[in-house]
């Protein structure tokens, strides 16, 4: 079941979100729509907001239809922050987790016309730092401010 | 759901995207059924134009490699346009600009093929 969002302004420069969601519209109107007007209100480029978007869009995707293979009575759990200097999102899904070093990479001629596979890629390429939960079925994203 | 208008220009099928963002799993399923039902009688090429979005996840690009191959076993080439640089930036990244013919607009599309010269 879907929780309401609890949001909390810290401070006029900072801004922090949690909420889990059991399918993607929520955690899209949720998280990902306020995140981007935030980043805007931060002064993020909207650049920078396509870039983190797209990473929250891959990332919710592997949660809910790979992680929890689309089960309604499962979760995903996110926290997001964002202040003018970096933004960090944390994703949690209740699935059996991968381990992504066994993703094919997308870009190998034998892999173009595979029709899945670059949400990974695509996060690691728009966003600075990912790391992925030892149990592979968590992920945390940072984009930082490029001075 | 994602809006599409689809119409016969030239004896071929261009598919206008009216959707702004490409990015519900599930309504990019249901685009990717449709566009599969179009592939069916698609003409002598397969026009989809991407004017309207401004977002775009790599699940529209699954539904595109799909259609690419559909359209290949027929022989019909399969041209993608409108993409803005963001959505272009995918497909460079990707490599997959390398296997898709991308032109700037429909009308620059359909000039470009073969059997109109």
């Amino acid at each position: 079941m879907s929780q309401p969002a609890q949001n909390k302004l810290k401070s006029a420069a900072e801004w922090r979100c949690e909420f889990s969601a059991s399918n993607q519209t929520d955690a899209r109107e949720r998280i990902a729509e306020q995140l981007a007007q935030q980043m805007l209100l931060l002064g993020w480029t909207e650049k920078d907001v396509f870039d983190v978007q797209l990473a929250f869009e891959e990332a919710l995707t592997n949660a809910v239809v790979h992680g929890n293979q689309s089960d309604p009575a499962k979760a995903v759990h996110l926290q997001c922050s964002a202040s003018a200097e970096e933004i960090c999102v944390w994703m949690r899904d209740e699935g059996a987790g991968f381990n992504p070093e066994n993703v094919p990479d997308p870009c190998h001629p034998d892999n173009l016309y595979t029709p899945s596979g670059r949400g990974i890629m695509l996060i690691r390429h728009f966003m600075d730092k990912v790391e992925f939960a030892p149990s592979g079925n968590g992920v945390t994203m940072t984009k930082y401010r490029k001075a | 759901m994602i809006r599409t208008e689809i119409k016969q220009i030239n004896d071929c099928t261009v598919v206008r995207c009216l959707t702004s963002k490409l990015n519900d799993e599930y309504a990019i399923q249901e685009w990717g059924d449709e566009l599969m039902q179009a592939a069916k009688s698609p003409g002598k090429a397969f026009v989809v134009d991407f004017n309207q979005v401004m977002f775009m996840s790599s699940s529209a690009l699954r539904v595109l490699i799909t259609l690419q191959k559909t359209l290949a076993l027929q022989d019909v080439p399969l041209l993608l346009c409108g993409l803005n640089d963001s959505i272009l930036d995918i497909f460079k990244i990707t490599n997959l600009d390398s296997i898709f013919k991308i032109r700037k607009g429909t009308e620059e599309a359909i000039r470009s093929l073969p059997y109109l010269e």
